[in-house]
């Protein structure tokens, strides 16, 4: 018979269904009496014509009743109660897979109720080191562990801790205990199924969260990426190849007075020179903002100190590093400490700016402090701040960005 | 007379240069310059030249401010012919530029400017109503063609025509650039109205919707 289909009185708890079913027991058995006694007596006195009916008649249907007593009540019992091991027979076979893992915690917490007669029973699961309820029945106030007529049971699985069994209701019987032992000698793989499903579950959605994380860094590397080289276009078009282009005019503009006036031609070239000699200039300071020569020749440091050599905020940099890093590792360190620096320039209305460089084993490390406002709460977006977590993440590194009224932090590390 | 011609580019070097080769062509006389799009028009008010010609990106945000300034100057000075430079061939920004009307419009790469006499040609053309059209923005706008484009049915030798007829040439002077005769190439604008069902237009609006489709032949 499925559990607890066939009790009307499901929320009424595990006592009064007992109650429910014990009625029913004494109905049957009284009713068996009266029947035989009808039958007997009754039956039998008209059968022998004695009325009213003898004594010995009385006798005969005791004695039935007392032979038959016993047996008659066993076989109700059989129809009207679902016994204990019934159920625990169900409660294994729930656990060898047919029933989803979070119906292991309840089923387990009434099958004991029900089966003891308890007040309440808990079931608690251990996942990491951290103890939490699965599940309770009845609904009933917690239970007070220190209560007297609390039992606490350690659940076990290959000699781990998984879980404990709380029981609220007093001593138990012997087939009580019984059930109790056999119930806990199943309890361990159970609570270790449901805790590994837990755990698998949990995994499952920080791998989402994960993946989810690294999607829209992505997005925010290719946007980056597409806004540089439309920045980029802009510049090259707006400076080196216009000057190209005015350097073609004044060509064609010299050759076509040559043909007239040599002299003439003669006093346009300085103009030539001019035209390019800037288009020079703004094709050097553009390779420059791209990738700085420095960066690639004299280090973080140095290229920081570059950078930051026209700032209208002063910028000090101090530099513990003994060696070199790989040009990936120096390129996001500097990278990363160039936006901070800005970002401090244009935000923070800092009067002084410091950049700390350090190894850290392999790990270039930076930090990058102002003693400006701090940052506001929540921290501002486009600031460049993704920005920056996105080229640390690219990078395998870390990065915290910390502050209060007298100044933000940033800190950093980039692994080899 | 000499055309009396605006100019304009943000670019301090370019217009500079731009307008002292133009002073050396003798056909040629720069009356204005301008950096951006509202000196244009006031010069262009102050001056009323023949022609201007115009940088395509200029401020303030260096995208279609030259597009926009050559339509409004064609439509406040229809007599004044408007030539647009651009760095690269941008076959969307042409069709914005003609959409209104191809006549007294065109579209140059600006390293034409260097070779003078074509900027100066296109100048002539579109002070005379006509069209000019880089070659570049022919051949670009000819790869766009699709199967779908009422282009399809056209043969090598009308495309080759109407390419022509789109950088603003009568039939004479495509003649000359294709080596047909004229009858070869009247027999082939013919037809070609035919199968852009423009049988029934003036002449001159044959020619300019003609262009139109042509430019207008995008992938679809």
């Amino acid at each position: 018979m499925p559990l607890g289909s066939r009790t009307p009185a499901r929320k009424t708890g595990a006592v009064a269904r007992n109650v429910v079913d014990r009625t029913l027991v004494a109905v049957g058995v009284g009713g068996y009496v009266a029947a035989v006694y009808v039958l007997v007596v009754l039956g039998g006195g008209a059968l022998l014509r004695a009325t009213p009916p003898g004594l010995p008649l009385a006798v005969v249907a005791t004695g039935v009743v007392a032979v038959t007593l016993e047996p008659v009540r066993r076989a109700l019992r059989r129809v009207f109660v679902v016994s204990a091991f019934d159920r625990l027979a169900a409660f294994g076979a729930a656990m060898a897979g047919a029933v989803a893992t979070e119906q292991v915690g309840p089923r387990m917490a009434r099958l004991l109720a029900d089966g003891t007669e308890a007040r309440r029973v808990e079931v608690w699961l251990r996942a990491d080191g951290d103890e939490e309820l699965l599940a309770g029945w009845p609904d009933a106030d917690p239970v007070d562990r220190s209560a007297p007529t609390v039992e606490v049971h350690d659940v076990r699985h290959a000699g781990e801790l998984v879980g404990r069994v709380v029981r609220d209701g007093g001593p138990l019987r012997p087939v009580e205990r019984e059930l109790r032992d056999d119930l806990l000698g199943q309890a361990g793989l159970a609570l270790r199924q449901v805790a590994l499903a837990a755990r698998l579950r949990r995994g499952i959605e920080l791998s989402a969260a994960r993946a989810e994380q690294l999607r829209e860094s992505r997005q925010r590397i290719v946007a980056t990426a597409d806004a540089a080289r439309v920045r980029l276009e802009r510049d090259i078009h707006d400076g080196a190849q216009q000057h190209l282009v005015a350097l073609a005019v004044r060509l064609r503009l010299v050759r076509t007075i040559a043909g007239r006036d040599p002299h003439r031609a003669a006093t346009q070239l300085p103009a030539l020179q001019e035209v390019a000699a800037a288009a020079a200039t703004t094709l050097d300071e553009l390779s420059r903002g791209l990738y700085p020569r420095t960066l690639t020749d004299a280090g973080v440091a140095a290229a920081l100190r570059e950078a930051s050599a026209t700032s209208p905020v002063p910028v000090e940099v101090l530099d513990a590093t003994a060696h070199r890093h790989a040009s990936a590792v120096e390129a996001a360190a500097y990278f990363t400490c160039l936006e901070a620096v800005q970002n401090a320039v244009k935000h923070a209305a800092a009067h002084r700016i410091v950049v700390r460089l350090a190894d850290g084993g392999d790990a270039l490390q930076f930090t990058v402090h102002d003693d400006g406002r701090g940052l506001p709460s929540p921290p501002p977006t486009g600031t460049g701040l993704s920005g920056m977590h996105d080229r640390v993440d690219a990078a395998g590194g870390t990065l915290a960005v910390s502050g209060g009224p007298t100044g933000t932090t940033v800190t950093g590390r980039i692994p080899a | 007379m000499a055309l009396r011609v605006v100019l304009a580019d943000d670019n301090f070097l370019v217009r500079q240069g731009t307008a002292a080769l133009l002073d050396e062509v003798d056909e040629i006389e720069v009356v204005g310059v301008a950096e951006e799009p509202t000196g244009l028009l006031a010069a262009v008010a102050a001056h009323s030249p023949d022609a201007v010609l115009t940088d395509l990106r200029m401020p303030p945000t260096f995208r279609q401010e030259g597009i926009e300034a050559a339509k409004e100057i064609r439509r406040r000075h229809p007599g004044t012919g408007v030539v647009v430079l651009s760095q690269y061939v941008e076959p969307d920004d042409v069709v914005d530029l003609l959409s209104d009307g191809v006549a007294g419009l065109g579209y140059l790469l600006k390293e034409r400017v260097a070779r003078v006499e074509e900027l100066v040609a296109a100048l002539h053309q579109v002070v005379g109503g006509g069209s000019a059209l880089d070659p570049q923005v022919i051949e670009a706008l000819l790869a766009r063609r699709t199967d779908s484009s009422p282009l399809a049915g056209l043969t090598e030798r009308e495309l080759a025509v109407l390419a022509e007829m789109a950088t603003g040439k009568n039939n004479i002077a495509i003649a000359r650039t294709l080596y047909l005769s004229e009858r070869a190439v009247e027999k082939h604008t013919n037809a070609l109205f035919a199968k852009l069902a423009l049988t029934e237009e003036r002449d001159v609006n044959r020619r300019v919707l003609a262009v139109l489709a042509f430019l207008d032949a995008r992938p679809r």
